[in-house]
């Protein structure tokens, strides 16, 4: 059930009826962990079960972590919660790929196995529920926040149905005084979250589906020879596909949730504006980029066992950020390739030019594209469905003289111009942080801005294809 | 809500009430009429009537049972038993007929339209990505939209993907022109039907055979001994439905004049059809063997018109009958 379905419609008005119909706030409660179980059950009710366990285990594990007192018992609840948890996620999203890869590297000392296919059904959003269970039971044994007292609450902060599959990733620490404050009509913000909502509709299913991604299904089929122009515009257009998918899924996700009463962190904020490929990651995927950083890249020794060793922590933070996409070397090389990108940054702002303190308007624009041209260059691998695939477009990407024509004129110059503009917002606008601002306009742009929302999804029929991100 | 925000969204929601309308009456001026839009999700929707039904059937084939069979008169003309559309355009049915014989919940009948080029082996998985998506990604959601998405496109023609915004522009800048008014209307039970009453049908007629010329240049026939010997594995597909108590028929649609001509000269009757015939597990009917369907108008030399399919489906009953292939 997406967002983008017109089954999330009518799931939608009927979980929000009953939800303000009910007085009682427990009760409301368990309408909305009910509703959120139902939503999962949608793709594959066997999935409720294994995720209903985890949260079970997980809640329970911080209970007995907060009982205990001495430190080698907390340790080791901490470490089987993790096992759990990383099991779980491991068996579902990595067993085919270490089982491939381990038959691959045997391969290469004369040890021949024929590949097999384990058939493991990946369940929708793990990666996602994962972090978050995850970053709970870390927190609670570094006691940086209370255990959670209440297992609907608990339930409701890993299941609640709007971040459910593809984030943003929620932090218990955030979520559960939303829990323990019971939600009026007045407080919720209705209007302002069905607005975010639709128009994380329209960049989903009028950008993302219909402008960007007809243009990188040409230059990433199989078979495509993609020549230097069309390269780059495959590359750029998935980027902008990415943005626009992703943050639409987010923007809708945080739009229902403030329906509710919910406030869900910010994921995306304007990334094309980034100057810098750092800056960039604090900007983009918001959610994933500060959990890396809190339970990888600090308990790794961040930068404060030196420079190198920083850089080092930087690049396997990045390598698992990649990791965490999908199961392939494509997604593993992507985030290698946007630590590089970040440590070869620090190298030029410490030794050649700190382009980070550039402050005239048209020079911090023309390095927001660079930024946007670097992470075009990674995203290639995002994408492509091979390594060989990969090398071979990115290849492409740096030699001027070859031509294809394997995208219709009409199809790239819609996507040039609306691509053009997407980033030309980032760059204009992205001091515009959060979605506070929205308040202070008057009603004829807010009723101009949900008119135009709202023509581009009734005006962009399609066929549905699904969020990019589910997969993860 | 508060004030500012509920004034906003009724003005943005009538705005777009009026934008709408607009649109749709645009549309319909300009000759476009409503039709439902065909897609895998429809289509899995028709596989769930005939699951474990030992009265069910399944058409299986292209275009031309697509377009020729209403699957609700049969099912009546045939006493009111379940009848499933799973023929799709432009795609041979081989990999329906394989995937039903590995379903054991299939105990019906299954009428395979197809002719001896359909047979051929590198036809046989045109269809399989239909079974696919629905083992793997049907479910009750996605029953649910595609139950709403098809009373909207019963109602509304700017509902279709023909009519997105971005496809109208693209095709605006380069110089296509309006999106083609292809004159077919779908049912939400995948019956199409074809109004061939229209100006531009020599053309079309023009096109359907340059377009098999074409294919017959490109893709030369399989010789009959290799055709034939192919056939050895639908066989056993053949007798892994009739082992459970299920049928199956091979029923060569109509076809006619250049289209039959040059099928005729590639996949002669004797070498391929037949032989076949005289060895299949199953019954294989030419439609030149029956009387009456031979008489059909092909007006593109391919399909009947859409005015003619009562006719052709109650004439498709009457031969099931006569032939004793439903109770």
């Amino acid at each position: 059930m997406t967002f983008d379905s017109l089954t999330f419609v009518v799931f939608l008005a009927v979980i929000f009826g009953g939800y303000w119909a009910v007085r009682s706030w427990t009760a409301r409660k368990v309408f909305l962990l009910g509703a959120s179980y139902l939503f999962y059950a949608a793709w594959n009710p066997f999935f409720v079960l294994l995720i209903i366990a985890t949260t079970g285990f997980d809640w329970l594990a911080s209970h007995w972590m907060n009982r205990v007192q001495r430190a080698p018992y907390r340790r080791a609840i901490l470490a089987a919660s993790i096992a759990v948890n990383l099991g779980s996620l491991g068996f579902f999203k990595y067993a085919q790929f270490f089982s491939d890869t381990a038959i691959d590297l045997l391969h290469v000392f004369g040890i021949n196995f024929e590949p097999v296919s384990l058939g493991i059904l990946l369940p929708v959003g793990i990666s996602f529920y994962t972090f978050e269970s995850l970053s709970y039971v870390i927190d609670v044994y570094r006691r940086r926040i209370e255990v959670s007292k209440s297992l609907l609450d608990y339930g409701l902060y890993v299941t609640f149905f709007p971040h459910l599959v593809a984030g943003p990733i929620l932090r218990y620490g955030d979520f559960s005084p939303q829990c323990r404050e019971p939600k009026s009509w007045g407080s919720a913000e209705v209007g302002k979250g069905l607005a975010l909502f639709v128009y994380g509709l329209a960049l989903k299913v009028c950008l993302a589906d219909l402008v960007f991604a007809p243009v990188v299904d040409r230059v990433f089929a199989a078979g495509a020879r993609a020549g230097f122009g069309e390269s780059w515009l495959g590359a750029a257009s998935f980027s902008l596909q990415a943005y626009c998918d992703f943050a639409g899924y987010s923007l809708c996700a945080i739009g229902v949730a403030l329906m509710f009463g919910f406030r869900f962190p910010m994921n995306f904020e304007s990334p094309f504006g980034s100057v810098g490929m750092a800056e960039l990651w604090t900007r983009w995927h918001m959610s994933l980029a500060s959990w890396i950083r809190d339970y990888v890249f600090v308990p790794l020794g961040g930068y404060r066992r030196g420079r190198l060793r920083g850089e080092a922590n930087l690049l396997f933070a990045f390598l698992l950020v990649g990791l965490w996409h999908g199961a392939a070397w494509t997604f593993v090389i992507w985030g290698g390739l946007q630590g590089v990108f970040i440590c070869g940054e620090h190298l030029v702002k410490r030794y050649v030019w700190d382009f980070g303190k550039v402050d005239d308007r048209f020079g911090r624009a023309a390095l927001a594209m660079a930024t946007f041209g670097m992470f075009s260059i990674a995203a290639v691998f995002f994408r492509a469905h091979s390594l060989s695939q990969g090398s071979s477009i990115l290849a492409s990407m740096f030699v001027p003289g070859a031509h294809s024509t394997l995208v219709p004129f009409s199809e790239a110059l819609v996507a040039v111009v609306l691509g053009a503009s997407v980033v030309g917002s980032h760059i204009l606008f992205g001091h515009l942080r959060r979605w506070d601002w929205l308040d202070r306009w008057p009603v004829a742009p807010r009723a101009a801005s949900i008119a135009l929302a709202l023509a581009a999804v009734m005006f962009s029929p399609g066929f549905n294809p699904a969020f990019i991100y589910f997969q993860f | 809500m508060d004030r500012p925000w509920l004034r906003a969204w009724i003005a943005a929601l009538l705005t777009c009430v009026l934008l709408a309308v607009g649109y749709e009456w645009l549309l319909r001026q300009h000759g476009y009429a409503v039709t439902v839009q065909d897609d895998a999700d429809l289509w899995s929707m028709q596989l769930d009537r005939i699951r474990n039904s030992p009265r069910a059937i399944a058409l299986l084939g292209a275009s031309r049972i697509e377009f020729a069979v209403d699957p609700a008169l049969l099912s009546h003309e045939l006493g009111d038993r379940p009848v499933a559309m799973l023929a799709v355009n432009g795609r041979y049915p081989l990999a329906a007929l394989r995937a039903l014989a590995d379903d054991p919940s299939f105990v019906g009948l299954a009428i395979v339209g197809v002719d001896a080029r359909g047979l051929q082996r590198r036809h046989w998985d045109m269809q399989q990505s239909y079974f696919d998506h629905y083992h793997h990604r049907w479910t009750l959601s996605r029953w649910i939209h595609r139950t709403l998405l098809t009373v909207l496109q019963e109602h509304l023609v700017f509902v279709r993907s023909a009519f997105a915004l971005t496809n109208i522009v693209e095709r605006w800048i380069a110089g296509e022109g309006p999106p083609m008014n292809d004159h077919v209307f779908v049912r939400a039970d995948r019956v199409g039907f074809i109004d061939y009453h229209r100006p531009d049908l020599p053309g079309i007629r023009a096109s359907r055979i340059a377009d098999l010329v074409r294919y017959y240049r490109e893709e030369p026939p399989t010789d009959a001994g290799t055709w034939l010997h192919d056939l050895e594995t639908v066989t056993s597909w053949v007798e892994k439905i009739q082992k459970r108590g299920g049928r199956v028929v091979f029923f060569r649609e109509p076809a006619a004049d250049e289209s039959l001509a040059l099928d005729e000269a590639n996949f002669p009757r004797d070498r391929y059809w037949d032989a076949y015939a005289r060895r299949a597990p199953a019954p294989m009917i030419d439609f030149r063997d029956v009387p009456g369907m031979a008489s059909f108008v092909l007006p593109d030399t391919s399909h009947i018109d859409g005015t003619d399919v009562p006719r052709f489906t109650i004439a498709l009953a009457n031969l099931l009958k006569s032939r004793k292939l439903v109770d």
